[in-house]
Formats: C-alpha cells, sequence, structure tokens
C-alpha cells in the first residue's frame, strides 16, 4: 500500500519483501473491488423494483432509494475513487465541505420556503 | 522549439495564445481597469442624474440600467478580474513556483471571463441594457422587455464559468506547487487570503451558476421557477443569489485583506502580528460567509428564527474581522512605518474599512434592519466595505506590485495625488448617504423631491463622485507616463519580505531558473538578514520545461459567446453551430498532445541563476 513509499534505500531482500506485500494488498483491494461491483449492482436492482413494486408506498420508495443512492455515493468514493488512499485528504476536505455548504442550503431553504 | 525561437512570435498572437500566468495577469489588470474605467463612468453619470431634485439628465429608464450595469460591472467585471489579475502576477511567485497548475486553464478562464464581460455590455448597443439591479430578482428580472436581462443572464453565466475554473486552478496550484520548505504556515499572507478565495468561489458560484441557469430557463424557454402565479417562488431566487452573494463579498475583499498584511508588514519594517491568528481569522471568515446569506433577506418575512440565527452568525463575523484589523495595527505599532502610496492606501483603509463594518454590525440586527432596509443607509454600508475595502486594496496592491509585475515604479507624488482626493472624494460620497437613508431616501430610485432636506446630502456626494473621477484620471496619467519613462525598478525596490522580490522585475518567463528552498516565513527577508543576495537553491541547475501556448481557449470562448448571443433572438441554428466550435475546441484540445518546450540552461541569463 502507499504508506510503504518512501522507504529509497532497501535492499533487494526487503524490496522482494515488499514487492510481495504489495501484490498482497493489491489482490486483497481487487477482492474488495468486485465484491463492492455486484452489491452496487444488487442495490440498484432492489432500487429498481422498490419504485416498480405496488407493494411499497410512494412516499417511502422515495427515502428509501435516497438512502441506497447515498450508500453508493460512499461505495464510489471509497471502493472506486480512493479516497482512503493516502494523499487524497484534500479532495476529502473537498468534498466534505461542498458537501455541508449544499447540505446547509438545503436544508436552510427547505425550513424556511416550505 | 528554442526560447530563442519564442521570443520571435507576432505579439498579438503572443498575447491572444499565452499560457504564462503573468501575461494572462496583466490581461486580467487590463481588462479588470478598463470595466473599472466603464463602471465608474456609469456611477459619475448616476451621481449627476441625483446632482439636483427632480433632475432630468438621463431619465429613469436609462438610470435603471446605469443602476444595474454599475452594480455588475464593478462587481462581476472589474473588483473579480483585477482580483485574479493579482492572483495570477503574484501567488505563483510567493510560493515559488514555474507557473499555475494548470496554464491552458488558467488562458481559458480569462478568455470566458473577458467574453462573458462583453456580451454583458452587448446590451447598450443592441436594445438596451440589464436594468433589473445587480441581483437581478425575479419575478422584475423574468418579466423585464426585451433582452436586456438575457445578457445579464448569459453574460454573467460565462464570465461566471471563467471564474470558477480559475479558482480550481488556484486551489490546485498552492496545494501542489509550493517550493520545498513552503509549508502552509509559511505562506505569505495574500496567498493565504487567495488559497480561501479560491475554496469560497468553488462553493459558492455553482449556487449562481443555478440561478442563472433557472433564470436563463425562465425567459428563454419559458418555464416558470419563479412565477408564483403559476406555482414557481421567487424567494428560491433570492436565496440562490445571496447563498452566492454574500461569500462573493469575502471573496473580493480576502485577497484586499491579504494585499495589506503584504504592505502593512513591508512598510513597517516588521513581521506581520499574529501570523497564524490571520490566517485563522481568513479561514474563519470564509466559513461564516456561507452562512449569513440570509441577512439580505431579513425583510423577506422568513420568519423570527431564521432571522435571529442569521443575524447572530452574521455578528461573529466581526470578530475574526476585528482580530485582523487589530493585528494590522500591531504590525505598526513600533515599526518604522514609511507612507509610500501603497501604504497610504492600506492605512487609508483601515478607519474607512472599520466604519463600514460598524454599519453591518448596526445592519445585521433584523429589527433595525427593518428601517435601513432599502435606503441609501445600505448603498453607504456597502460601498464602505467595497470600495474602502477592496478599492483600496486593488490601489494600494497596484503601487505595491507595479515594480514587479511592469519592471517600473510609478510616480510617488501623482500616487500620492491619486490617494488624497480619492480618499476625500471617497468619503465625501458615501459618508452623507448614512444620513439620506436615514432621513429616508430609498435607493435604486432615479430622483427625489426638493424640500425633504435631502438636497445638500446628494450635491455633496456628487461633488465626491467627482474628486474620484478626477483621482482616477490622475492614476490613469500616472500610468501612461509611467509606460512612456517610467523609473527602472530594481529586483526589491521596497525592501520586501516575500519571495517574488527576489527574482528580477518584470519575472522572467520561468520566474525562478532554480526552486528556491524556502526556510522560513517572510522567506526573501530572512535570507536577507543572513546576508544572502539570493536565495538559496533547492535543485541544480537544468533545462526548464514550460507549457505549450495555445489559441484553443479563446476559440472556446468564441464559440460560447456566438451560442448565448444567437440564443437570445432564438437563432438555433447559429446557437448550435456556436455550440459546435466550442466542442470542436474541446475534443482538439484532448487529442493533440501538447509536449511543451524547453528553455536550455545554456541560454538561461548568467543573473537568473541563484546561489552562487
Amino acid at each position: 500500500m502507499a504508506h510503504h513509499e518512501g522507504h529509497d534505500t532497501l535492499s533487494e531482500h526487503d524490496q522482494s519483501h515488499l514487492d510481495i506485500h504489495h501484490k498482497i494488498a493489491h489482490e486483497k483491494e481487487f477482492k474488495q473491488q468486485i465484491v463492492s461491483f455486484a452489491m452496487m449492482i444488487f442495490l440498484t436492482m432492489i432500487a429498481f423494483v422498490a419504485v416498480a413494486s405496488d407493494a411499497i408506498s410512494d412516499a417511502f420508495t422515495v427515502v428509501f432509494i435516497m438512502i441506497l443512492a447515498g450508500i453508493q455515493l460512499v461505495f464510489q468514493l471509497y471502493m472506486f475513487m480512493h479516497l482512503s488512499h493516502k494523499g487524497h485528504q484534500y479532495p476529502a476536505w473537498g468534498i466534505f465541505f461542498g458537501v455541508f455548504v449544499a447540505g446547509t442550503c438545503v436544508v436552510g431553504l427547505m425550513g424556511m420556503i416550505w | 522549439m528554442s526560447a530563442h525561437a519564442y521570443k520571435k512570435k507576432n505579439p498579438v498572437w503572443d498575447w491572444l495564445t499565452t499560457v504564462d500566468h503573468k501575461k494572462i495577469g496583466i490581461l486580467y489588470l487590463a481588462s479588470g481597469a478598463f470595466f473599472f474605467l466603464l463602471g465608474g463612468l456609469e456611477a459619475i453619470l448616476l451621481r449627476v442624474q441625483l446632482l439636483y431634485p427632480e433632475f432630468d439628465f438621463v431619465g429613469a429608464e436609462t438610470f435603471n440600467q446605469l443602476l444595474t450595469m454599475h452594480g455588475t460591472t464593478m462587481i462581476f467585471l472589474a473588483a473579480m478580474p483585477l482580483v485574479f489579475g493579482f492572483m495570477n502576477a503574484i501567488v505563483p511567485l510567493q510560493i515559488g513556483a514555474r507557473d499555475v497548475a494548470f496554464p491552458f486553464v488558467n488562458s481559458l478562464g480569462f478568455w470566458l471571463f473577458s467574453l462573458g464581460g462583453v456580451l454583458l455590455n452587448l446590451g447598450w448597443f443592441m436594445g438596451g441594457a440589464p436594468d433589473a439591479g445587480w441581483t437581478g430578482y425575479a419575478p422584475l428580472s423574468t418579466t423585464s422587455p426585451g433582452n436586456g436581462v438575457d445578457f445579464y443572464v448569459l453574460g454573467l453565466q460565462i464570465s461566471g464559468i471563467g471564474t470558477l475554473i480559475g479558482g480550481i486552478n488556484f486551489l490546485v496550484t498552492i496545494i501542489n506547487m509550493r517550493a520545498p520548505g513552503m509549508t502552509f504556515m509559511r505562506m505569505p499572507l495574500f496567498t493565504w487570503s487567495s488559497f480561501i478565495t479560491s475554496g469560497l468561489i468553488l462553493f459558492a458560484f455553482p449556487a449562481l451558476t443555478i440561478g442563472l441557469a433557472l433564470l436563463m430557463f425562465d425567459r428563454l424557454f419559458g418555464s416558470q421557477f419563479f412565477a408564483a402565479e403559476a406555482g414557481g417562488n421567487p424567494i428560491i431566487y433570492e436565496h440562490l443569489f445571496w447563498i452566492f452573494g454574500h461569500p462573493e463579498v469575502y471573496i473580493l475583499v480576502l485577497p484586499a485583506f491579504g494585499i495589506f498584511s503584504e504592505i502593512i508588514a513591508t512598510f513597517a519594517r516588521k513581521r506581520l502580528f499574529g501570523y497564524s491568528a490571520m490566517v485563522f481569522a481568513t479561514a474563519l471568515i470564509g466559513f461564516l460567509g456561507f452562512m449569513v446569506w440570509v441577512h439580505h433577506m431579513f425583510t423577506v418575512g422568513l420568519g423570527p428564527i431564521a432571522n435571529s440565527i442569521f443575524a447572530v452568525a452574521t455578528m461573529l463575523i466581526a470578530v475574526p474581522t476585528g482580530v485582523k484589523i487589530f493585528n494590522w495595527l500591531f504590525t505598526m505599532w513600533g515599526g518604522k512605518v514609511s507612507f509610500p502610496t501603497a501604504n497610504l492606501f492600506a492605512v487609508g483603509f483601515i478607519p474607512s474599512f472599520v466604519l463600514g463594518g460598524m454599519t453591518g454590525v448596526m445592519l445585521s440586527v433584523p429589527p433595525a434592519d427593518y428601517q435601513y432596509h432599502d435606503s441609501y443607509f445600505v448603498v453607504a454600508h456597502f460601498h464602505y466595505v467595497i470600495v474602502g475595502g477592496v478599492v483600496f486594496g486593488l490601489f494600494a496592491g497596484m503601487y505595491y506590485w507595479w515594480p514587479k509585475i511592469f519592471g517600473t515604479l510609478l510616480n510617488e507624488f501623482l500616487g500620492k495625488l491619486h490617494f488624497w482626493l480619492f480618499f476625500i472624494g471617497f468619503h465625501l460620497t458615501f459618508f452623507p448617504m448614512h444620513f439620506l437613508g436615514l432621513m429616508g431616501m430609498p435607493r435604486r430610485v432615479y430622483t427625489y423631491l426638493s424640500g425633504q432636506s435631502l438636497d445638500e446630502a446628494n450635491f455633496a456626494a456628487t461633488i465626491g463622485a467627482f474628486l474620484m473621477g478626477l483621482a482616477t484620471i490622475i492614476m490613469l496619467w500616472n500610468i501612461i507616463q509611467t509606460s512612456i519613462k517610467g523609473k527602472k525598478a530594481g529586483n526589491d525596490p521596497w525592501d520586501a519580505r516575500t519571495l517574488e522580490w527576489a527574482i528580477a522585475s518584470p519575472a522572467p518567463e520561468y520566474n525562478f531558473a532554480q526552486t528556491p528552498l524556502v526556510r522560513g516565513l517572510d522567506a526573501w527577508w530572512l535570507e536577507k538578514r543572513a546576508g544572502n543576495k539570493a536565495m538559496i537553491a533547492a535543485e541544480p541547475l537544468d533545462d526548464i520545461h514550460m507549457p505549450d501556448s495555445s489559441i484553443l481557449p479563446l476559440v472556446l470562448s468564441i464559440g460560447l459567446f456566438i451560442a448565448a448571443l444567437a440564443a437570445m433572438y432564438s437563432n438555433w441554428v447559429i446557437a448550435i453551430g456556436g455550440l459546435v466550435i466550442t466542442a470542436v475546441a474541446m475534443i482538439l484540445r484532448s487529442v493533440i498532445d501538447y509536449h511543451g518546450y524547453h528553455i536550455h540552461k545554456e541560454d538561461l541569463p548568467d543573473e537568473g541563476r541563484e546561489g552562487k
């Protein structure tokens, strides 16, 4: 993983060890990505079913698929856009402050207008 | 391509295609100055109309257009580009960078801004300028006849895109391009304030984009977002506008604060008092700036809870602003203060801005605001803040950085004349407006009746406006004189503190032959105190990689300009043609490889090499 970088002076032996670690970490991440990809398809299917089904009320459907969208967003940012990795602090700050500003505006507008 | 071949380019083509941050800075400054003169002329016409009661100089209709265009021009087309001009010209030098992070995007930002500005002003020649106020409130703006407000909507939309990508560019530049050793807490205050301003641009401009887009749909495509009779809600526009509009005030004034921090420290010959408190205060002002927009809408009737929350948030902003004021005073305290023109503007700013801040706190109290709202008291308040803060800051920055940008020194005698005439004219114009407002004179109205004790103050205000006009003419004369036969400035004419003064004036196109090593706050001052003639280099002398210039930003912007203009007249064939031009330019940018070119180390002048 990224935190191994920065050691410039390594023996060949150490280097090969690191390579193995990298490989293991990489495989682990690959597995995670496959799982989250399957999860996302699953969540999308649930969302479609919720909208298509008559058994679920419309009001609940809206809230439900919004929550699903939120979960998908987190998957997207952390699994596929690597927000959790080192060196992504600035984008993370930017995204969260943007969410905060947009949230303030939406809550403010909802509270004051309707 | 060698540096030698580069220099032989046709100068017009060179300026149209440049991606050099220093040249783009000059383009921003020049177009900002042009729009500043235009907005100033509009202001003087407004004041002549108000010279006498029931005076008929331009009439009501033209007055509304002048009023709208004065506000819009001054905020979006004068103050914004002038701020961006200084950010472009100075920030990369202050952080020891060779250029901004995205030189192509930088040039695109400029051309979008300037063509948007031109589009906005075309209304004057094509059936009437926008006349719904600089805020463009619906339903006045959605029902305004003719194409005037269309120019406002589309012109601002295009120039807004330019500003937004400019802001993103500076965020990335300041995060990624700092020289070795230049930690965040060693950045000069102007860089810090540019950084926070860029963040505010990133988060505030989308609200304007949405507001203008909805307005565009209402006006051009018959939607009814803001039409109350059709189930729309005009208050949404007010909210969107001020969610953008209030941070915009800080977008303008924070860089001015940064400029004052540089100038006051330089001319007090002391390091800035309370550097970390200054940084924190700047960040806090930026953060709180997003939570106060409703104070522009106290009288809308949002209820006591909403009004109280936003009133308290507004009052809070006075705290970090007060921290800054005291830090500037303490920086001067015990310093060896000298008063060249740049510092006169900086010191003149402090009492002027404090007056504007005080009236701001008065306005933040909702019951009192019901009395002040839409009166000349508000006009006095925001001119004290924006002229006393932003314009003084831009003038101060001009006198301070002129030698770094152009290599010559502005005439100090003319400069001081400019300051005193402007300072006196400014107070003469806007101070009486407080009383005009308290006596009940409404803003945005083209005339007033006699016998209501409004005559004398209005007359005085107009005389003050003439004085400011005269001061501006003297400034222009100074600029022309300096351009023809200005005194050559050395690298460091003010014995200043920050990195930009460590290199030649004007800076060479590659800025730093070798990236400097920064060893503390006020990096250049530290080296001078240590007896060094130049910055210590952080890298060996090597070939310098430079970005390719490109005409595509201009082509892309012209495409959007054509599309917007044609859309106003519902000429969809030409509008789509314009968008095609833009799309083709974008595709070309994506498929053509730009390799840049190298300036070889053998071609660098000897004095460009540092650390010898």
